[in-house]
């Protein structure tokens, strides 16, 4: 048996050689090696700590992109208004921020997000939409406070007694006022109807 | 102890003694109309309207809330008002009253305390109108008007101060409702609703 082949195969061993003929068809393959998990199940915490630094850029790309895509997906979900189907809560947020960067000296037509303007006018005409409507409410309530008040029956009658009385009062001072003044006088019983 | 009592006692008595003046004065603004009743078998169209106390500021309160300008200068004009006490006649014929009837509610007018104001008397229908007025202070506390004409007669009592100029104004655009009725018609209690 030739030690220098079994430890760094030099020279040559008749005999080691045909039992590596032998087990070679036992030799460890690379299709067949064990996935990296099970491998790294192995591995102790610090070493997967290690692991993990070493991936640091990756994952941190990962996380940023898998971030910008929920926070996009939350605010398209609040956006939707489900009664018109139009994006309201967006344009309330977004257009102050739209008017302000839209500086006509600094941009051109060109530069600005077109479909953006269309967003910033719809909510426009929502928003004034809705003032309208808040304004016919308190034209309805200004109407609804001329209408004539609710009496009950003693009350109706209360106020009918003393219009009458301040009638007839009235009609006969005047009847006087005219007399007095020299104006022909309309007195008579009929004139109390 | 006693002259705390005795304090007392004579506040008591100080404030009573004006109370019934207050309401003795009220009083003697507010004419005795009752003599008049004898007049409503004989006359074709009664109207008798009394209103005061709980129904005035009822009446006034309704002014508050119909909210419009006629209401609110009428309730101006007649903030402090008391009472109004209305009281005409109408007959098919003429003299068909006595005119002595009359001449009761006049008399009633002579105290010095009321003040004739206008007097107006003319051959045509025979018509005679006297004007009344009784002041508290500077402030005028009560009107009276007699009207007296061939076919009708009408006496007016208000209690407690009244603008007489707006009133003359606003019952000028008033719409006086008609009158066919023989007396006022009191809206039913519950007792004759029951009935």
């Amino acid at each position: 048996m030739n030690d220098d082949y079994l430890w760094d195969k030099k020279g040559s061993d008749a005999e080691i050689e045909i039992l590596e003929r032998e087990l070679a068809q036992f030799r460890l393959r690379p299709q067949l090696q064990a996935p990296l998990i099970s491998s790294a199940k192995q591995l102790s915490l610090f070493e997967k700590l290690g692991l993990l630094l070493r991936m640091r850029p990756r994952l941190m790309g990962a996380t940023g992109l898998l971030l910008i895509l929920g926070l996009v997906s939350a605010a398209l979900l609040a956006s939707f208004s489900p009664e018109t189907g139009v994006q309201v809560a967006e344009n309330k947020t977004i257009q102050p921020v739209v008017l302000n960067q839209l500086k006509p000296s600094a941009l051109s037509a060109a530069e600005i997000d077109q479909p953006k303007i269309e967003k910033v006018k719809q909510s426009t005409q929502l928003i004034s939409r809705k003032e309208t409507t808040s304004v016919n409410v308190v034209k309805r309530k200004s109407v609804a406070k001329r209408k004539p008040p609710v009496l009950t029956a003693d009350e109706q009658y209360a106020y009918e007694q003393l219009m009458l009385a301040i009638s007839i009062t009235g009609s006969k001072l005047r009847e006087v006022k005219e007399m007095a003044n020299g104006a022909p006088s309309k007195g008579s019983s009929d004139s109390i109807r | 102890m006693k002259k705390k009592i005795v304090f007392f006692n004579g506040i008591l008595v100080l404030l009573l003694f004006v109370l019934a003046s207050v309401a003795t004065f009220s009083q003697d603004l507010k004419l005795d109309l009752d003599k008049l009743r004898g007049l409503e078998t004989k006359a074709r169209d009664v109207v008798e309207v009394n209103i005061d106390g709980k129904l005035l500021d009822m009446a006034k309160r309704v002014l508050v809330k119909v909210n419009d300008k006629e209401a609110r200068n009428i309730g101006e004009a007649i903030r402090g008002l008391k009472g109004i006490y209305v009281r005409v006649y109408n007959f098919e014929k003429e003299n068909e009253y006595n005119v002595g009837d009359l001449d009761e509610i006049r008399s009633q007018l002579r105290s010095p305390d009321w003040e004739k104001i206008a007097n107006v008397r003319s051959k045509r229908n025979e018509q005679r109108i006297d004007v009344f007025t009784r002041f508290t202070g500077e402030t005028m506390s009560g009107v009276a008007v007699v009207l007296s004409e061939a076919k009708s007669i009408a006496v007016v009592n208000v209690v407690g101060p009244i603008d007489i100029d707006t009133l003359v104004e606003i019952s000028g655009k008033l719409n006086i409702p008609k009158i066919d009725i023989e007396t006022e018609k009191k809206p039913k209690t519950k007792n004759e609703e029951e009935r």
